[in-house]
Protein backbone atom coordinates (compact mmCIF):
# COMPACT_ATOMS: atom_id res chain seq x y z
CA UNK A 1 0.00 0.00 0.00
CA UNK A 2 1.29 3.47 -0.82
CA UNK A 3 2.14 6.20 2.33
CA UNK A 4 0.55 9.51 1.27
CA UNK A 5 3.58 12.15 0.59
CA UNK A 6 2.20 15.10 2.79
CA UNK A 7 0.31 14.68 5.95
CA UNK A 8 -2.75 15.44 5.50
CA UNK A 9 -3.97 11.89 5.18
CA UNK A 10 -1.62 10.36 7.49
CA UNK A 11 -4.05 9.59 10.09
CA UNK A 12 -5.68 7.35 7.76
CA UNK A 13 -2.59 4.87 7.72
CA UNK A 14 -2.16 3.43 11.16
CA UNK A 15 -5.85 3.70 11.33
CA UNK A 16 -6.98 1.12 8.97
CA UNK A 17 -4.31 -1.37 9.79
CA UNK A 18 -5.45 -1.65 13.07
CA UNK A 19 -8.64 -2.37 11.72
CA UNK A 20 -6.94 -4.96 9.44
CA UNK A 21 -5.15 -6.36 12.20
CA UNK A 22 -8.45 -6.43 14.48
CA UNK A 23 -10.37 -8.40 12.02
CA UNK A 24 -7.70 -10.67 11.39
CA UNK A 25 -7.15 -11.49 15.03
CA UNK A 26 -11.14 -11.89 15.74
CA UNK A 27 -10.97 -14.50 12.94
CA UNK A 28 -8.06 -16.30 12.85
CA UNK A 29 -6.63 -15.97 16.05
CA UNK A 30 -8.81 -15.28 19.14
CA UNK A 31 -12.04 -17.14 17.51
CA UNK A 32 -13.93 -16.17 20.29
CA UNK A 33 -16.74 -13.75 19.47
CA UNK A 34 -16.94 -12.90 23.55
CA UNK A 35 -13.28 -12.71 24.01
CA UNK A 36 -13.28 -10.33 20.81
CA UNK A 37 -16.02 -8.95 18.39
CA UNK A 38 -14.76 -8.52 14.76
CA UNK A 39 -14.97 -5.60 13.87
CA UNK A 40 -17.79 -6.24 10.60
CA UNK A 41 -19.67 -7.47 13.67
CA UNK A 42 -19.38 -4.28 16.13
CA UNK A 43 -19.90 -1.93 12.21
CA UNK A 44 -22.83 -3.65 11.82
CA UNK A 45 -24.31 -3.59 15.33
CA UNK A 46 -23.99 -0.04 14.88
CA UNK A 47 -26.42 -0.37 12.14
CA UNK A 48 -28.38 -2.48 13.78
CA UNK A 49 -28.88 -0.35 17.07
CA UNK A 50 -29.61 2.86 15.28
CA UNK A 51 -32.82 3.82 16.91
CA UNK A 52 -32.00 3.02 20.35
CA UNK A 53 -28.28 4.33 19.74
CA UNK A 54 -29.70 7.93 19.15
CA UNK A 55 -31.93 8.40 22.13
CA UNK A 56 -28.92 6.69 24.01
CA UNK A 57 -26.64 9.31 22.91
CA UNK A 58 -29.21 12.42 23.60
CA UNK A 59 -29.68 11.32 26.91
CA UNK A 60 -25.73 10.78 28.15
CA UNK A 61 -25.48 14.14 26.26
CA UNK A 62 -28.15 15.42 28.68
CA UNK A 63 -25.96 14.00 31.76
CA UNK A 64 -22.91 15.48 29.98
CA UNK A 65 -24.65 19.36 29.63
CA UNK A 66 -26.03 19.40 32.99
CA UNK A 67 -22.63 17.84 34.67
CA UNK A 68 -20.25 20.03 32.69
CA UNK A 69 -22.42 23.20 33.25
CA UNK A 70 -22.78 23.14 36.57
CA UNK A 71 -18.78 22.67 37.05
CA UNK A 72 -18.21 25.34 34.81
CA UNK A 73 -20.56 27.65 36.71
CA UNK A 74 -19.04 26.53 40.05
CA UNK A 75 -15.52 26.71 38.92
CA UNK A 76 -15.42 30.00 37.79
CA UNK A 77 -16.08 32.19 39.84
CA UNK A 78 -14.37 29.95 42.56
CA UNK A 79 -11.39 30.37 39.92
CA UNK A 80 -11.66 33.79 40.07
CA UNK A 81 -11.51 34.62 43.65
CA UNK A 82 -8.98 31.82 43.99
CA UNK A 83 -6.60 33.36 41.34
CA UNK A 84 -7.29 36.84 41.88
CA UNK A 85 -6.43 36.97 45.85
CA UNK A 86 -3.82 35.10 47.83
CA UNK A 87 -6.19 34.80 51.01
CA UNK A 88 -9.08 33.41 49.18
CA UNK A 89 -6.41 31.20 47.81
CA UNK A 90 -4.58 29.88 50.74
CA UNK A 91 -8.42 29.60 52.55
CA UNK A 92 -9.91 26.96 49.88
CA UNK A 93 -6.93 25.39 48.33
CA UNK A 94 -6.35 22.69 51.37
CA UNK A 95 -10.10 21.84 51.10
CA UNK A 96 -9.87 21.56 47.03
CA UNK A 97 -6.65 19.41 47.19
CA UNK A 98 -8.25 17.18 49.75
CA UNK A 99 -11.85 16.51 47.27
CA UNK A 100 -9.80 16.95 44.47
CA UNK A 101 -8.16 13.04 44.47
CA UNK A 102 -11.58 11.16 45.57
CA UNK A 103 -12.16 9.62 42.10
CA UNK A 104 -15.84 10.41 40.86
CA UNK A 105 -16.82 6.55 41.21
CA UNK A 106 -16.78 6.84 45.10
CA UNK A 107 -19.28 9.72 44.87
CA UNK A 108 -22.12 7.29 43.44
CA UNK A 109 -23.46 6.73 46.71
CA UNK A 110 -23.88 10.15 47.62
CA UNK A 111 -25.23 10.87 44.64
CA UNK A 112 -28.10 7.92 44.72
CA UNK A 113 -29.25 9.28 47.83
CA UNK A 114 -29.10 13.20 47.57
CA UNK A 115 -30.35 13.01 43.71
CA UNK A 116 -32.11 9.33 43.94
CA UNK A 117 -32.38 7.70 40.51
CA UNK A 118 -32.62 10.90 38.47
CA UNK A 119 -30.71 13.06 35.69
CA UNK A 120 -29.17 15.03 38.52
CA UNK A 121 -27.70 12.20 40.09
CA UNK A 122 -25.79 11.01 36.70
CA UNK A 123 -24.86 14.85 36.02
CA UNK A 124 -23.46 15.41 39.67
CA UNK A 125 -20.82 12.23 38.56
CA UNK A 126 -20.18 14.12 36.00
CA UNK A 127 -19.64 17.57 37.75
CA UNK A 128 -17.44 16.10 40.10
CA UNK A 129 -14.70 14.75 36.90
CA UNK A 130 -15.48 18.21 35.07
CA UNK A 131 -14.89 20.37 38.10
CA UNK A 132 -11.63 20.33 39.26
CA UNK A 133 -9.53 20.43 35.59
CA UNK A 134 -11.65 23.62 34.86
CA UNK A 135 -10.79 24.81 38.36
CA UNK A 136 -7.67 24.40 38.22
CA UNK A 137 -6.25 25.50 35.04
CA UNK A 138 -8.57 28.80 35.35
CA UNK A 139 -7.22 29.91 38.61
CA UNK A 140 -3.76 29.66 37.49
CA UNK A 141 -4.83 32.02 34.52
CA UNK A 142 -6.20 34.54 36.89
CA UNK A 143 -2.72 33.77 39.36
CA UNK A 144 0.02 34.54 36.08
CA UNK A 145 -1.67 37.97 35.12
CA UNK A 146 1.44 39.84 34.32
CA UNK A 147 1.53 42.88 37.18
CA UNK A 148 2.80 45.29 34.35
CA UNK A 149 -0.62 44.67 32.91
CA UNK A 150 -2.17 45.58 35.93
CA UNK A 151 -0.33 48.13 36.61
CA UNK A 152 -0.96 49.19 33.43
CA UNK A 153 -4.63 49.30 33.81
CA UNK A 154 -4.84 51.49 37.44
CA UNK A 155 -2.63 54.16 35.75
CA UNK A 156 -5.25 54.24 32.83
CA UNK A 157 -8.48 54.49 35.28
CA UNK A 158 -8.73 50.74 35.57
CA UNK A 159 -8.91 51.09 39.18
CA UNK A 160 -10.74 48.41 41.59
CA UNK A 161 -10.92 44.86 42.02
CA UNK A 162 -13.86 44.42 39.92
CA UNK A 163 -12.52 46.40 37.17
CA UNK A 164 -9.18 45.34 37.11
CA UNK A 165 -10.74 41.98 36.65
CA UNK A 166 -13.38 42.82 33.92
CA UNK A 167 -11.18 44.35 32.02
CA UNK A 168 -7.09 42.71 32.28
CA UNK A 169 -7.63 39.52 34.08
CA UNK A 170 -10.55 37.88 32.64
CA UNK A 171 -9.46 38.44 29.23
CA UNK A 172 -5.80 37.76 30.20
CA UNK A 173 -7.17 34.22 31.78
CA UNK A 174 -9.62 33.15 29.03
CA UNK A 175 -7.66 30.90 27.15
CA UNK A 176 -6.44 28.76 30.54
CA UNK A 177 -10.26 28.60 31.36
CA UNK A 178 -10.89 27.77 27.52
CA UNK A 179 -7.99 25.06 28.22
CA UNK A 180 -9.47 23.88 31.20
CA UNK A 181 -12.74 23.65 30.17
CA UNK A 182 -11.86 21.75 27.46
CA UNK A 183 -9.79 19.05 29.62
CA UNK A 184 -12.97 18.82 31.72
CA UNK A 185 -15.23 18.08 29.69
CA UNK A 186 -12.90 15.23 28.98
CA UNK A 187 -12.90 14.07 31.83
CA UNK A 188 -16.42 15.10 32.52
CA UNK A 189 -17.24 12.48 29.31
CA UNK A 190 -15.42 9.66 30.70
CA UNK A 191 -17.35 9.55 33.45
CA UNK A 192 -20.71 9.33 31.52
CA UNK A 193 -20.55 5.20 31.60
CA UNK A 194 -19.73 5.30 35.87
CA UNK A 195 -22.50 7.97 35.83
CA UNK A 196 -25.30 5.98 34.25
CA UNK A 197 -24.37 2.79 35.55
CA UNK A 198 -27.21 2.58 37.83
CA UNK A 199 -30.00 3.41 35.66
CA UNK A 200 -31.13 7.01 36.21
CA UNK A 201 -32.83 6.43 33.28
CA UNK A 202 -34.05 3.87 30.86
CA UNK A 203 -31.64 5.23 28.17
CA UNK A 204 -28.31 6.30 28.34
CA UNK A 205 -25.09 5.19 26.29
CA UNK A 206 -23.34 4.24 29.62
CA UNK A 207 -26.85 2.65 31.02
CA UNK A 208 -26.85 0.34 28.67
CA UNK A 209 -23.52 -1.08 27.88
CA UNK A 210 -23.27 -1.76 31.39
CA UNK A 211 -26.93 -3.21 32.35
CA UNK A 212 -27.70 -4.66 29.04
CA UNK A 213 -25.39 -5.23 27.01
CA UNK A 214 -22.82 -6.67 29.24
CA UNK A 215 -25.28 -8.23 31.54
CA UNK A 216 -26.45 -10.04 28.18
CA UNK A 217 -22.92 -11.03 26.77
CA UNK A 218 -23.80 -8.85 23.60
CA UNK A 219 -19.39 -8.06 23.38
CA UNK A 220 -20.05 -6.97 19.83
CA UNK A 221 -22.87 -4.64 21.15
CA UNK A 222 -20.66 -3.53 23.81
CA UNK A 223 -17.56 -2.56 21.85
CA UNK A 224 -20.00 -0.60 19.07
CA UNK A 225 -21.06 1.32 22.62
CA UNK A 226 -17.73 1.69 23.02
CA UNK A 227 -16.76 3.10 19.87
CA UNK A 228 -19.47 5.61 20.21
CA UNK A 229 -18.35 7.05 22.96
CA UNK A 230 -14.78 7.46 21.97
CA UNK A 231 -16.54 9.25 18.77
CA UNK A 232 -18.81 11.54 20.43
CA UNK A 233 -15.88 12.68 22.95
CA UNK A 234 -13.99 13.36 19.50
CA UNK A 235 -16.75 15.37 18.00
CA UNK A 236 -17.35 17.43 21.37
CA UNK A 237 -13.36 18.31 21.40
CA UNK A 238 -13.10 19.02 18.17
CA UNK A 239 -16.21 21.12 18.26
CA UNK A 240 -15.19 23.27 21.02
CA UNK A 241 -11.63 23.47 20.05
CA UNK A 242 -12.90 24.63 16.53
CA UNK A 243 -15.41 27.57 17.81
CA UNK A 244 -14.30 28.47 21.16
CA UNK A 245 -10.70 28.06 21.26
CA UNK A 246 -9.89 28.99 17.82
CA UNK A 247 -11.18 32.77 18.94
CA UNK A 248 -9.46 33.02 21.90
CA UNK A 249 -6.22 31.83 21.36
CA UNK A 250 -5.59 34.00 18.06
CA UNK A 251 -3.48 36.49 20.11
CA UNK A 252 -1.73 33.68 22.03
CA UNK A 253 -0.17 32.72 18.76
CA UNK A 254 3.06 35.00 19.28
CA UNK A 255 3.44 34.21 22.87
CA UNK A 256 3.46 30.58 22.81
CA UNK A 257 5.58 29.72 19.98
CA UNK B 1 6.10 80.39 38.71
CA UNK B 2 3.37 77.84 39.39
CA UNK B 3 5.67 73.93 39.37
CA UNK B 4 3.38 71.13 37.55
CA UNK B 5 4.88 68.77 39.89
CA UNK B 6 5.87 69.05 43.40
CA UNK B 7 8.15 66.30 45.16
CA UNK B 8 9.00 67.39 48.86
CA UNK B 9 10.51 65.24 51.28
CA UNK B 10 9.79 62.06 49.93
CA UNK B 11 10.83 59.28 51.77
CA UNK B 12 10.69 55.47 51.12
CA UNK B 13 11.43 52.77 53.59
CA UNK B 14 10.51 49.54 53.19
CA UNK B 15 11.15 46.27 55.75
CA UNK B 16 13.32 43.22 54.55
CA UNK B 17 14.11 40.21 55.95
CA UNK B 18 17.81 42.07 56.66
CA UNK B 19 15.82 44.88 58.41
CA UNK B 20 14.82 47.70 57.32
CA UNK B 21 16.12 49.31 54.14
CA UNK B 22 15.81 52.84 52.72
CA UNK B 23 14.85 53.45 49.05
CA UNK B 24 14.51 57.48 49.12
CA UNK B 25 15.45 59.87 51.73
CA UNK B 26 14.80 63.28 51.47
CA UNK B 27 13.66 63.91 48.08
CA UNK B 28 13.13 67.09 46.55
CA UNK B 29 11.95 68.36 42.65
CA UNK B 30 10.29 70.66 40.99
CA UNK B 31 9.19 69.79 37.64
CA UNK B 32 7.98 72.95 35.56
CA UNK B 33 4.67 72.86 32.72
CA UNK B 34 6.23 71.04 29.56
CA UNK B 35 9.51 70.51 30.86
CA UNK B 36 11.00 67.31 29.43
CA UNK B 37 13.03 66.40 32.63
CA UNK B 38 15.05 63.22 32.92
CA UNK B 39 16.44 61.23 36.05
CA UNK B 40 19.67 60.19 35.81
CA UNK B 41 21.10 57.81 38.17
CA UNK B 42 23.01 54.56 38.92
CA UNK B 43 20.89 51.15 38.93
CA UNK B 44 19.02 50.63 42.43
CA UNK B 45 19.15 54.20 43.33
CA UNK B 46 15.19 54.57 43.62
CA UNK B 47 14.51 56.03 40.38
CA UNK B 48 12.04 53.88 39.14
CA UNK B 49 10.84 53.73 42.88
CA UNK B 50 10.14 57.53 42.74
CA UNK B 51 8.02 57.28 39.73
CA UNK B 52 6.12 55.18 40.79
CA UNK B 53 5.27 56.76 43.56
CA UNK B 54 4.43 60.06 41.22
CA UNK B 55 2.14 57.87 39.05
CA UNK B 56 0.78 56.56 42.33
CA UNK B 57 1.60 53.02 42.09
CA UNK B 58 3.63 52.78 45.52
CA UNK B 59 3.04 55.41 48.76
CA UNK B 60 6.01 56.81 50.12
CA UNK B 61 6.72 56.48 53.65
CA UNK B 62 7.13 60.30 54.31
CA UNK B 63 6.66 63.19 52.79
CA UNK B 64 3.95 64.17 49.50
CA UNK B 65 4.12 64.67 46.05
CA UNK B 66 1.71 67.52 44.58
CA UNK B 67 0.48 67.41 40.81
CA UNK B 68 -1.10 70.83 39.58
CA UNK B 69 -1.84 72.10 43.44
CA UNK B 70 -3.41 68.62 44.22
CA UNK B 71 -1.59 65.43 46.55
CA UNK B 72 -1.10 62.09 44.54
CA UNK B 73 -3.36 59.55 46.33
CA UNK B 74 -2.97 56.64 43.82
CA UNK B 75 -2.99 56.04 40.46
CA UNK B 76 -5.12 57.94 38.15
CA UNK B 77 -5.42 58.76 33.89
CA UNK B 78 -4.32 61.54 35.10
CA UNK B 79 -0.73 60.86 35.17
CA UNK B 80 0.21 58.72 32.50
CA UNK B 81 3.12 56.09 31.86
CA UNK B 82 5.22 54.14 29.88
CA UNK B 83 6.75 51.18 31.32
CA UNK B 84 9.87 49.49 29.95
CA UNK B 85 8.60 46.09 29.70
CA UNK B 86 6.66 45.88 26.82
CA UNK B 87 2.89 46.39 28.40
CA UNK B 88 0.49 46.43 25.33
CA UNK B 89 -2.84 43.89 26.12
CA UNK B 90 -2.29 41.53 23.94
CA UNK B 91 -5.99 40.28 23.19
CA UNK B 92 -6.57 43.58 22.23
CA UNK B 93 -5.67 45.19 18.50
CA UNK B 94 -3.88 48.61 18.40
CA UNK B 95 -6.72 50.72 18.09
CA UNK B 96 -8.71 48.78 21.21
CA UNK B 97 -5.36 49.29 23.51
CA UNK B 98 -5.46 53.31 22.41
CA UNK B 99 -8.86 53.57 23.26
CA UNK B 100 -8.62 51.35 26.55
CA UNK B 101 -7.99 54.64 29.29
CA UNK B 102 -11.05 56.27 27.13
CA UNK B 103 -13.20 52.97 27.54
CA UNK B 104 -12.93 52.98 30.96
CA UNK B 105 -13.52 56.76 31.48
CA UNK B 106 -16.60 56.20 29.51
CA UNK B 107 -17.79 53.28 31.81
CA UNK B 108 -16.93 55.88 35.01
CA UNK B 109 -18.60 58.71 33.34
CA UNK B 110 -21.73 56.43 31.73
CA UNK B 111 -23.34 56.12 35.19
CA UNK B 112 -25.93 58.66 35.87
CA UNK B 113 -28.74 58.75 37.66
CA UNK B 114 -31.81 60.77 38.52
CA UNK B 115 -32.79 63.33 35.66
CA UNK B 116 -30.99 63.62 32.96
CA UNK B 117 -31.96 66.08 29.38
CA UNK B 118 -30.79 65.11 26.66
CA UNK B 119 -29.44 62.25 24.39
CA UNK B 120 -27.90 59.59 26.17
CA UNK B 121 -26.16 56.21 25.26
CA UNK B 122 -25.40 53.15 27.08
CA UNK B 123 -26.67 53.07 31.30
CA UNK B 124 -28.38 55.30 32.49
CA UNK B 125 -30.52 55.29 35.70
CA UNK B 126 -33.44 57.57 36.14
CA UNK B 127 -35.52 59.93 33.64
CA UNK B 128 -34.18 61.10 30.75
CA UNK B 129 -35.98 63.66 29.01
CA UNK B 130 -35.50 65.68 25.61
CA UNK B 131 -32.57 66.03 23.27
CA UNK B 132 -29.24 67.40 24.06
CA UNK B 133 -26.28 66.34 25.54
CA UNK B 134 -24.39 63.80 26.76
CA UNK B 135 -21.47 62.28 24.86
CA UNK B 136 -21.45 59.15 24.01
CA UNK B 137 -18.77 56.54 23.74
CA UNK B 138 -18.06 54.78 20.61
CA UNK B 139 -17.09 57.12 18.00
CA UNK B 140 -15.70 59.86 19.58
CA UNK B 141 -12.95 57.34 21.18
CA UNK B 142 -12.01 55.93 17.79
CA UNK B 143 -11.51 59.57 16.56
CA UNK B 144 -9.56 60.34 19.83
CA UNK B 145 -7.68 56.83 19.19
CA UNK B 146 -7.00 57.43 15.67
CA UNK B 147 -5.55 60.97 16.08
CA UNK B 148 -2.70 59.31 18.72
CA UNK B 149 -2.26 56.54 16.55
CA UNK B 150 -1.23 58.63 13.76
CA UNK B 151 0.96 60.90 15.94
CA UNK B 152 3.13 58.64 16.70
CA UNK B 153 3.60 57.45 13.27
CA UNK B 154 1.38 53.89 13.10
CA UNK B 155 -1.51 55.00 10.75
CA UNK B 156 -2.62 51.74 9.27
CA UNK B 157 -1.24 49.42 12.21
CA UNK B 158 -5.09 49.82 13.67
CA UNK B 159 -5.97 46.44 12.98
CA UNK B 160 -3.06 44.88 14.34
CA UNK B 161 -2.13 42.78 17.48
CA UNK B 162 0.81 43.37 19.63
CA UNK B 163 2.17 39.77 18.77
CA UNK B 164 2.72 41.35 14.70
CA UNK B 165 4.30 43.97 15.96
CA UNK B 166 7.75 44.90 16.39
CA UNK B 167 9.77 46.13 19.65
CA UNK B 168 9.93 49.85 18.82
CA UNK B 169 6.04 49.65 17.15
CA UNK B 170 4.95 48.33 20.61
CA UNK B 171 6.49 51.19 22.86
CA UNK B 172 5.20 53.64 20.19
CA UNK B 173 1.51 52.35 20.65
CA UNK B 174 1.80 52.27 24.77
CA UNK B 175 2.87 55.62 24.18
CA UNK B 176 -0.02 56.41 22.03
CA UNK B 177 -1.90 55.02 24.52
CA UNK B 178 -0.65 56.61 27.43
CA UNK B 179 -1.45 60.11 25.66
CA UNK B 180 -4.92 58.99 24.31
CA UNK B 181 -6.12 59.66 28.08
CA UNK B 182 -4.99 63.46 27.72
CA UNK B 183 -2.95 63.32 31.31
CA UNK B 184 -1.04 65.96 32.89
CA UNK B 185 2.32 64.74 33.13
CA UNK B 186 3.73 61.84 31.10
CA UNK B 187 6.18 59.45 33.33
CA UNK B 188 8.44 57.30 31.32
CA UNK B 189 11.06 54.88 32.68
CA UNK B 190 13.40 53.73 30.48
CA UNK B 191 10.78 53.24 27.74
CA UNK B 192 13.45 52.51 25.39
CA UNK B 193 15.44 50.28 27.34
CA UNK B 194 14.09 47.42 25.87
CA UNK B 195 14.61 47.53 21.95
CA UNK B 196 17.88 47.72 20.44
CA UNK B 197 20.14 50.89 19.91
CA UNK B 198 19.12 52.08 16.70
CA UNK B 199 15.50 52.08 16.96
CA UNK B 200 16.05 53.66 20.40
CA UNK B 201 17.61 56.85 18.65
CA UNK B 202 14.68 56.86 16.26
CA UNK B 203 12.19 56.92 18.96
CA UNK B 204 13.30 59.00 20.95
CA UNK B 205 14.04 61.87 17.69
CA UNK B 206 10.00 61.19 17.53
CA UNK B 207 9.49 62.01 21.34
CA UNK B 208 10.93 64.58 20.74
CA UNK B 209 8.61 65.59 17.98
CA UNK B 210 5.64 64.21 20.11
CA UNK B 211 6.53 66.19 23.05
CA UNK B 212 7.21 69.60 21.28
CA UNK B 213 3.85 69.19 19.41
CA UNK B 214 1.77 68.11 22.37
CA UNK B 215 3.47 70.29 24.91
CA UNK B 216 3.41 67.58 27.49
CA UNK B 217 5.00 67.64 30.69
CA UNK B 218 7.56 64.84 30.69
CA UNK B 219 9.61 62.58 33.78
CA UNK B 220 11.84 60.75 31.78
CA UNK B 221 14.04 57.98 34.03
CA UNK B 222 17.30 56.68 32.56
CA UNK B 223 20.56 55.42 33.46
CA UNK B 224 21.99 56.16 29.45
CA UNK B 225 23.72 59.75 29.93
CA UNK B 226 23.47 59.51 25.93
CA UNK B 227 19.96 59.71 26.21
CA UNK B 228 19.22 62.23 28.57
CA UNK B 229 21.89 64.43 27.05
CA UNK B 230 19.70 64.57 23.76
CA UNK B 231 16.55 64.84 25.60
CA UNK B 232 16.10 66.80 28.42
CA UNK B 233 15.39 70.21 29.15
CA UNK B 234 17.18 69.11 32.84
CA UNK B 235 18.29 66.65 33.86
CA UNK B 236 18.51 65.90 37.95
CA UNK B 237 21.23 63.46 38.83
CA UNK B 238 19.81 61.03 41.75
CA UNK B 239 22.73 59.42 43.91
CA UNK B 240 23.07 55.52 44.99
CA UNK B 241 20.65 54.16 47.81
CA UNK B 242 19.30 55.98 50.07
CA UNK B 243 18.48 58.17 46.66
CA UNK B 244 17.97 61.45 46.87
CA UNK B 245 18.95 63.81 44.24
CA UNK B 246 22.44 65.48 44.47
CA UNK B 247 22.32 67.77 41.65
CA UNK B 248 19.91 69.22 38.73
CA UNK B 249 21.55 70.19 35.47
CA UNK B 250 20.00 72.60 33.32
CA UNK B 251 20.74 71.47 29.61
CA UNK B 252 21.47 74.85 27.24
CA UNK B 253 22.40 73.00 24.08
CA UNK B 254 19.73 74.24 21.39
CA UNK B 255 17.10 71.97 20.03
CA UNK B 256 17.25 70.46 17.47
CA UNK B 257 20.19 68.81 19.17
CA UNK B 258 23.08 66.91 17.22
CA UNK B 259 24.09 63.84 19.26
CA UNK B 260 28.13 64.84 18.68
CA UNK B 261 28.61 67.93 18.81
CA UNK B 262 30.91 69.40 21.15
CA UNK B 263 28.98 71.13 23.42
CA UNK B 264 27.03 67.79 23.77
CA UNK B 265 29.99 66.04 24.47
CA UNK B 266 31.02 68.56 27.15
CA UNK B 267 28.10 68.48 28.67
CA UNK B 268 27.86 64.28 28.61
CA UNK B 269 31.43 64.90 30.56
CA UNK B 270 29.76 67.29 33.18
CA UNK B 271 27.02 64.77 33.55
CA UNK B 272 29.83 61.63 33.85
CA UNK B 273 30.86 63.48 36.79
CA UNK B 274 28.19 63.92 39.24
CA UNK B 275 26.88 60.68 38.32
CA UNK B 276 30.93 58.89 39.42
CA UNK B 277 30.68 61.67 42.66
CA UNK B 278 30.85 59.99 46.18
CA UNK B 279 28.20 61.73 48.02
CA UNK B 280 27.34 62.15 51.39
CA UNK B 281 23.72 62.95 53.09
CA UNK B 282 24.77 66.90 53.02
CA UNK B 283 25.35 66.71 49.00
CA UNK B 284 21.66 66.45 48.42
CA UNK B 285 19.99 69.58 47.44
CA UNK B 286 16.48 71.08 47.19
Amino acid sequence: MRLPREEKGLWLVPLVAVILLWEFSAVFVVKDPLKLPRFSAVVFSIYALRDVLIADTLVSLLHFGIGVGLAFAVALPLAIGMGWSRRVFKAVDPIVELLRPIPPLAWIPLAMIWFHLTHYAAGFIIFIGAFFPILIDSYTGFRDVPKVLVETGKVLGCIGDRKQIRFVALPYALPSVATGTRVGMGVGWMCVVAAEMFAVSDYGLGYRLFQKFYFLHQMDYVVAYMLVLGLVALCLDRLFRHFVEERLFRWKKGIVK
Amino acid sequence: MNHKLEIRGVTQVFSSEEGEVKALEGVNLEVRPAEFLCIIGPSGCGKTTLLRMVAGLEQPSSGEIILDGKPVRGPSPDRGMVFQEFSLFPWRTVLRNVEFGLEIKGKVEGKVKGKVKGKVKGKVKGKVKGKGGVESGKKERREVAEKYIELVGLRGFERHYPYELSGGMKQRVAIARALATEPAILLMDEPFGSVDAQTRNVLQEELLGIWQRTRKTILFVTHSVDEAVYLADRVAVMSARPGCFVKCLEVDLPRPRKRTSVEANEFREKLLMWLSLERSKAACIF
